[in-house]
């Protein structure tokens, strides 16, 4: 080759001012020649790429280089752009449409991307907040123990300041309405860790073990924003706290939960000192939290911490959650939305694929545009209208076709994002920074543009490329063999993406249906559960057993109500308690104890759950802590093959000593963490023999009929045993399951509208181009006709051309689908990644879909008498 | 009065005159380079010699494609009297500047 390579010749060509472009591209390849002949082709070429590299500036800043690109011809340019709109009403509309359906569902997915995801947290300089959970083989999130935490505390560089929280539920009484609130208890840092500044007071500093901090919504809500609310007191539960500070609106100090959703606390109080203090390791149930020392990454922090734990760990001998544990440090966000950000990434991947539907159906539209005017172009250009100027026209035309794509899209946006959080699952965290803000708006533009530049600038260069005489000579010839390569590429991909989506919504389809048929252990319907709060449960262990049964036959008196029980742990609400376990036989081997769920229960409780029995009997009133009820995995667990009833197991809850107790009864494993979660061994102990020693009292409460509408007789029932007693968190046991599988059907939701719209803008796609090319053979086809081919064979050969597409776009799509199917796996529940009926059923959709698409336009177009067709030639 | 003209503008005005018929882009760059050593881009010299046209110091006219261009054009550069006159003003002031300076700089 003697020329310099294309690409540098193209380059040159783009940076050279228009009018010298022949020129400079000349001097290029005649130097080019020169120096080959002197030092070879190497030499040449890096010659080249020097001196192009040299020119691009110099040849940008050329005197008038930019002439014709003043305000006034760019004016020009758009109100022929504009003009557009009335000269070619329908193609216009189709493409606004489009471009608006893609660029929409774009913003609305991208907007809620950007609230939960990326949008920072509302504390000072949040990037640098971790949370810190133990892992260990056994526990995949452990809260730490006050050992660990002081050693964390104490020893690591890398940490400005280390803080600890713990929730509980407490009722403010006093002036008002009783109201059950979240309560946090922090170590005194852990202001400092969030970095939150009050609106109002001040926080609370060491020691201060009667002071309190209230949430903005708080102080709104109960106390009517006013200021004199400092000094006040707060009656929390029957103790007294100062309020000495106001935190300020929507920047609540709550970090994650062990559950992994954000904290609710309202008010903030010190923990008593004397329970951070010490190195006790046996149980874990601090929320460590730490904010990284000024120019300290996250990885150095973590080097620095697994340096510490492998140390301490070769000292501990006992520990709750295992004697291996790491301490992971996570990012405060990430932590928080660790949970739905896959399946918020997923839907963003799926609606971009829509977007790229959207915009390379748009690029067919302008390419048959163009084609259609290529005659125009060729006349224009012969009556010395330069090609850089046709193609800003064609550019400009686009960009205007594209800013109305895009305020229709951002209007698509706004209905899309109502829409969405309408739908939006209750695991969605952070859903109130969710919005069409300034970020989305520049999202929606970029987008745009990218659209723009696939669909106005590809087809744009080649237009202009016409040849005048070819153009003009050969009217009917068929397309462009280069355009119709780009046209046919672009459908496969679109026939490709569609089928992935197709592909994922079915799968997530069939995992919301797996999920539904899950066997919780329970009956989810017609069950009512909430937290029951009084300010006083009695001092003994009878007189809370007492209030515990008034509060019962008070409610199970209602009409409609069948049974009622307490318990301390909902399934579903989140919450852990856990406990060892082992049986007689167990403990004269001398084997290790199990882990074990600790639920206490009263008497009517796993039947008001729905829960069955499978042998033995259930709690009565009267049982004390030496009876026990075992699930059924635990009784494979300590009793393989044998009857457990009348059998001793040794039990040992957290923070209290080894005990034994007869196994009375055993009931169905439970899935209490979640319905994808494997049920956990979990043991039962009589709620009324420990009622005095009860953090949390939640009740289920089994009614015939609709279960929403017990509540207020519920509640009223609560308020005849006390004025003052709280029912608080009431929740379906249906609506607790819909939460859990809220994600996945969200997502599969989305999915499916994302499929359906893709489905359909691919055969809007497929149609646009096989009538396109149809007509451009029409008189092909019409002479073909005369000369007395059989139309059924024109018509399979014009059908056949379409379907080798669909073809091809299901061939590369199963593909797609497959690599898809492992993207969205961790949605999927029941179902295989890679399912192959669920591929062929959605390539069986996508394909006839397809097949129709091709067959229509290459019908009505045969149809037409040919002799209609030459005489229009 | 015009801005005084750059030494690259210098460079290319001799060489234009020099050249004559044969001068255009590359010839230029090639005459420059031949006798002062300077690798000027192909960018740096059609910027410059659209300076000097717009100026009305040459002319540009567009002679016949070659194949060794790839069948592209050639753009000739022609010296008009006012690029003559500016080029002698040009070296004048410069004379002027070093005149009776302790430089050895003249070849002959």
């Amino acid at each position: 080759m003697t020329r310099a390579p294309r690409w540098l010749r193209f380059a040159l060509a783009v940076l050279a001012p228009p009018d010298d472009r022949e020129h400079v591209l000349g001097d290029l390849d005649e130097g080019f020649a020169a120096r080959r002949k002197e030092v070879g082709a190497v030499g040449a070429h890096t010659w080249a790429v020097r001196e192009v590299a040299r020119s691009a500036w110099p040849l940008l800043t050329v005197p008038g280089r930019w002439e014709g690109w003043t305000m006034t011809g760019l004016i020009q340019d758009v109100r022929s752009g504009l003009r557009i709109f009335r000269h070619a009403p329908g193609f216009a509309a189709v493409v606004v449409a489009t471009l608006a359906i893609g660029v929409g569902g774009a913003a609305a997915v991208f907007s809620v991307v950007q609230g939960v995801l990326l949008s920072p947290l509302s504390f000072d300089d949040p990037d640098r907040v971790v949370m810190m959970w133990g892992q260990s083989q056994e526990y995949p999130r452990t809260p730490l123990t006050v050992g660990d935490y002081n050693v964390l505390a104490d020893e690591v560089e890398a940490f400005a300041h280390v803080g600890a929280s713990w929730s509980n539920r407490a009722l403010i009484l006093g002036e008002g309405e009783a109201e059950q609130v979240s309560v946090g208890w922090v170590t005194p840092d852990y202001f400092d860790v969030v970095g939150v500044t009050p609106v109002l007071g001040r926080t609370i500093e060491a020691l201060e073990e009667d002071v309190a901090m209230i949430s903005h919504g708080l102080w709104v809500r109960r106390y009517g924003a006013d200021p004199s609310v400092l000094g006040r007191t707060l009656d929390l539960s029957g103790d007294a706290f100062e309020i000495v500070g106001v935190l300020p609106e929507g920047e609540d100090p709550n970090l994650t939960t062990f559950a992994g959703a954000r904290a609710a606390h309202e008010v903030w109080r010190l923990q008593p000192p004397g329970w951070t203090q010490g190195d006790d390791r046996s149980v874990g149930w601090l929320r460590g939290s730490a904010r990284l020392s000024d120019g300290v990454t996250l990885e150095q922090a973590q080097q620095e911490v697994d340096a510490l734990f492998a140390q301490v760990n070769a000292t501990v001998t006992e520990r709750d959650g295992g004697t291996d544990l790491q301490v992971n440090l996570i990012e405060a966000r990430t932590d928080l939305v660790g949970s739905v950000s896959r399946t918020l990434w997923v839907l963003l991947a799926a609606v971009l694929g829509v977007l790229l539907i959207a915009a390379s159906n748009v690029a067919h539209l302008m390419l048959a545009r163009g084609e259609a005017r290529t005659a125009e172009i060729a006349v224009r250009t012969a009556l010395g209208g330069t090609r850089g100027r046709l193609v800003r026209q064609l550019l400009i035309e686009g960009a205007v076709l594209a800013s109305a794509g895009a305020v229709a899209g951002l209007a698509i946006a706004a209905l899309g994002v109502r829409l969405m959080l309408g739908f939006a699952p209750a695991s969605l965290p952070r859903t109130s920074d969710i919005a069409l803000d300034g970020e989305v708006v520049l999202f929606a533009l970029a987008v745009t543009l990218s659209a723009a530049l696939v669909f106005a600038v590809v087809p744009a260069l080649r237009n202009s490329r016409s040849d005048l005489t070819e153009s003009l000579r050969d009217r009917s010839a068929t397309m462009d063999p280069r355009r119709q390569r780009f046209s046919r590429g672009l459908i496969v991909g679109e026939v490709a993406l569609s089928l992935a989506l197709v592909t994922c919504t079915g799968l997530l389809i069939r995992s919301v249906g797996s999920l539904e048929e899950v066997d919780l252990g329970y009956d989810r319907a017609g069950v009512v559960t909430f937290s029951l709060e009084a300010p006083s449960w009695g001092d003994s262990n009878e007189e809370a057993a007492a209030t515990m049964s008034a509060y019962l036959d008070e409610m199970t008196s209602i009409p409609g109500v069948r049974t009622a029980g307490f318990t301390n742990r909902i399934p579903l609400a989140g919450g852990l308690f856990t406990g060892t376990f082992r049986s007689d036989d167990m403990v004269a081997a001398d084997a290790e104890p199990a882990q074990a769920a600790v639920r206490y229960v009263s008497p009517d409780y796993l039947d008001a759950l729905g829960t069955p029995l499978v042998s033995g009997r259930g709690f009565r009133s009267d049982d004390g802590t030496d009876r026990v009820i075992i699930d059924q995995r635990s009784a494979e667990l300590a009793f393989p093959g044998q009857n457990p009833i009348g059998r001793m197991v040794e039990l040992s809850a957290i923070g209290s000593d080894p005990r034994l107790a007869e196994v009375i009864g055993v009931v169905a494993a439970t899935r209490h963490h979640g319905v994808r979660e494997e049920p956990v061994e979990t043991l039962y102990f009589p709620m009324f023999a420990a009622a005095n020693e009860q953090n949390f009292r939640s009740m289920a409460v089994r009614v015939a009929g609709d279960p929403a509408s017990f509540v207020e007789p519920l509640r009223q029932a609560a308020r005849r045993v006390s004025g003052d007693a709280v029912v608080a968190r009431v929740q379906t046991m249906a609506e607790l399951f819909e939460r859990d599988v809220s994600s996945t059907r969200f997502a599969s939701l989305l999915l499916a509208l994302f499929g359906v719209v893709a489905v359909v803008l691919a055969v809007v796609g497929l149609h646009g181009v096989m009538a396109f090319s149809v007509r451009r053979r029409a008189r092909e086809i019409g002479i073909r006709v005369v000369l007395g081919a059989a139309h059924g064979t024109l018509l399979r050969s014009s059908v056949r051309s379409g379907a080798t597409l669909v073809a091809i776009g299901i061939v590369v799509g199963t593909g797609l689908s497959f690599f898809a199917g492992r993207l969205i796996g961790s949605l999927l529940y029941g179902v295989d990644p890679s399912d192959l009926s669920t591929v062929a059923a959605a390539a069986a959709l996508v394909g006839v879909t397809g097949l129709l698409g091709a067959y229509v336009p290459a019908r009505l177009i045969l149809g037409v008498d040919p002799a209609v067709t030459l005489r229009n030639e | 009065m015009t801005a005084p003209l750059s030494d690259l503008e210098v460079l290319a005005l001799a060489s234009v005159m020099r050249l004559g018929d044969e001068a255009y882009g590359v010839a230029i760059k090639n005459d420059i380079a031949d006798r002062t050593g300077r690798d000027v881009s192909i960018g740096s010299l059609y910027k410059a010699l659209a300076r000097l046209e717009g100026r009305g110091y040459v002319t540009a006219f567009t002679g016949a494609p070659t194949a060794v261009r790839g069948g592209r054009a050639k753009k000739h550069v022609r010296i008009e009297a006012e690029g003559r006159a500016a080029l002698e003003a040009a070296l004048q002031s410069l004379a002027r500047m070093v005149d009776g300076l302790d430089l050895k700089w003249k070849p002959s």
